[in-house]
């Protein structure tokens, strides 16, 4: 009984420990572009030299998303990323152009893959990457489930207020 | 007494020879000279590239340029260093083009465009207007084989009006093993005249080699070089094998100075592609053979396994993208003359072609002090004794 419970005291610190690293790591990226984590709930990278039916779906989606809906296009090259905004015809308020690549280079997303952030309150509670996954286009539908999830919850909060 | 002298000289005068001629083999070597290209480039034109091809047309030299960005096929001439032409690739309309493609050029009234699926051949005029199409779906015996994507290594050749492509190896067992009823089922290429749109699956079959073992992801490559000969490898093999009339084949050791690791058993990443990137930094594999048909030799492009393992998302992007390579230089006979090292992170051995002057490697590596993204940038090597 001791054992299982040193296990699951291991197996939760281990996860949160995990989380935490994200949160960080998301935090420092987007402070580097001036943003605060605070804003938003769902963060997409996009590795736009990826294939076109793994983020055609997650690229689209973004175009008329909500505030707190980020796209984060990533690229070792520039001019990959100014083709993918001009292609679908996003405008600057919506996403992040991360020219430097440096969501790769700290781990956020893999080379071919969107990779989805889901935050609460400035905090990473979960991590869909899509490389896991053959089906692309059916997160948009966890996103928007999730989006309306949190503000029953937020509503919630505010009528007990 | 003199009888033994006369000997011992003439024996030894041969021998001199002989040692004189080989050292002078071994001491033919490729040196990055002063001259280079540079050509700027424009907002939607590209350094990045899956296909290049060096042809010459009315007295200009040109360089094609696959713009996957783009979806274009971008023409630049070499002599004023300026974009002649760009060859939108259309995906809808009258002059839509789908698929994966490839391009080969004979001169500017003959760009053709080569589709992996489905299977189709056009031809392209420097407008972006389809003049000519040829479905390659079922060929003159109604036998079907669908094509490898026509990119770097593995494009098109074109031999009078005939287009040789080589068609995907899409085996029959999901377990990545080559049988013995796959070798007896599957052909390596498919011919297809340009002038009558007939279409042939030629009687080559994959190395008996293969059989019984795993070739999910072996990746291949093919040139024409001296003499007609056609020249194949497969990545995890490390011999060449060479035919002239894609029926029986020479196999010929490739000889290097190199130990090659060569993949294998593959399959185990059918699903992992992050593991699969991983596993191909350990390995070597010929990328490339190009014929310099100036010279008479063959330029071997090997990709080198990496000596130092790293897991950073970003490494291993360009890693596969700008990999490390060497060449090993042979002669039209397939006899090995000399390997050459290149330094780590200048080269871009994606781009390179062959003029009269030598080769022409491209030096948009990333990772290169000088690189920009608004540049084409080649260095000039030549053949060289050492």
């Amino acid at each position: 009984m001791k054992n299982i419970n040193l296990i699951l005291f291991l197996g939760i610190f281990i996860i949160s420990c995990t989380s935490d690293k994200e949160t960080i790591e998301m935090d420092n990226f987007l402070k580097s572009f001036n943003l605060n984590i605070n804003d938003y709930k769902v963060i997409c990278f996009v590795p736009v030299d990826g294939c076109g039916t793994c983020i055609d779906p997650s690229l689209n989606y973004a175009r008329d998303a909500r505030k707190d809906y980020l796209l984060v296009m990533s690229s070792m090259y520039r001019k990959s990323i100014d083709i993918t905004a001009e292609r679908i015809q996003i405008y600057d308020h919506n996403y992040v152009a991360d020219y430097a690549n440096l969501s790769m280079k700290k781990g956020l997303v893999t080379p071919f893959s969107p990779c989805y952030y889901f935050l609460r309150y400035g905090k990473v509670i979960r991590k869909l990457d899509l490389n896991q996954t053959n089906n692309k286009s059916g997160i948009i539908g966890e996103v928007e489930q999730f989006f309306i999830e949190e503000d029953a919850n937020i509503e919630k909060m505010e009528k007990t207020k | 007494m003199r009888y033994l002298t006369y000997c011992i000289t003439i024996y030894l005068l041969l021998t001199n020879c002989n040692t004189n001629s080989a050292d002078e083999e071994s001491r033919i070597t490729l040196e990055p000279t002063s001259e280079s290209i540079y050509i700027k480039l424009g907002k939607r034109e590209i350094n990045e590239t899956a296909l290049s091809q060096y042809f010459s047309d009315k007295d200009s030299n040109y360089l094609a340029l696959l713009n996957d960005k783009y979806n274009s096929i971008d023409i630049y001439n070499l002599d004023k260093k300026v974009l002649s032409y760009k060859i939108r690739i259309e995906k809808e309309g009258t002059n839509a083009f789908i698929g994966k493609f490839g391009f080969i050029i004979k001169n500017l009234d003959t760009i053709v465009l080569i589709s992996n699926w489905p299977p189709s051949v056009a031809i392209i005029n420097t407008e972006g207007k389809i003049t000519k199409r040829i479905s390659c779906e079922k060929d003159e015996n109604g036998k079907f084989l669908p094509f490898a994507i026509p990119l770097r290594g593995l494009n098109g050749i074109i031999k009078g009006d005939i287009l040789n492509i080589v068609n995907e190896l899409s085996i029959r067992q999901y377990t990545g093993k080559f049988t013995a009823s796959d070798h007896k089922l599957l052909k390596i290429v498919t011919s297809v005249n340009l002038k009558q749109g007939n279409v042939k699956i030629l009687p080559l079959d994959y190395p008996e080699k293969l059989i019984d073992k795993d070739v999910f992801n072996m990746s291949k490559c093919w040139e024409k070089g001296y003499d007609d000969n056609f020249i194949f490898s497969f990545s995890i093999l490390s011999d060449l094998f060479v035919t002239q009339d894609f029926i029986n084949y020479r196999e010929i050791p490739l000889e290097t100075d190199h130990e090659l690791k060569l993949p294998e058993n593959m399959f185990k990443y059918a699903t992992d592609l992050q593991g699969f990137l991983n596993y191909e930094k350990e390995t070597d594999a010929i990328k490339d053979i190009l014929y310099d048909k100036f010279r008479q030799y063959y330029y071997i492009l090997i990709r080198k396994h990496e000596q130092e393992l790293n897991n950073n998302e970003e490494y291993i992007l360009k890693n596969t993208l700008y990999p490390d390579c060497f060449i090993i230089i042979l002669d039209k006979d397939f006899k090995h003359i000399s390997e050459i090292n290149f330094p780590k992170g200048v080269y871009y051995f994606n781009n390179m072609f062959i003029t009269k002057e030598g080769l022409y490697i491209s030096e948009d590596h990333v990772d290169n002090p000088i690189y920009s993204e608004d540049a084409l940038r080649f260095r000039l090597f030549k053949v060289s004794k050492k």
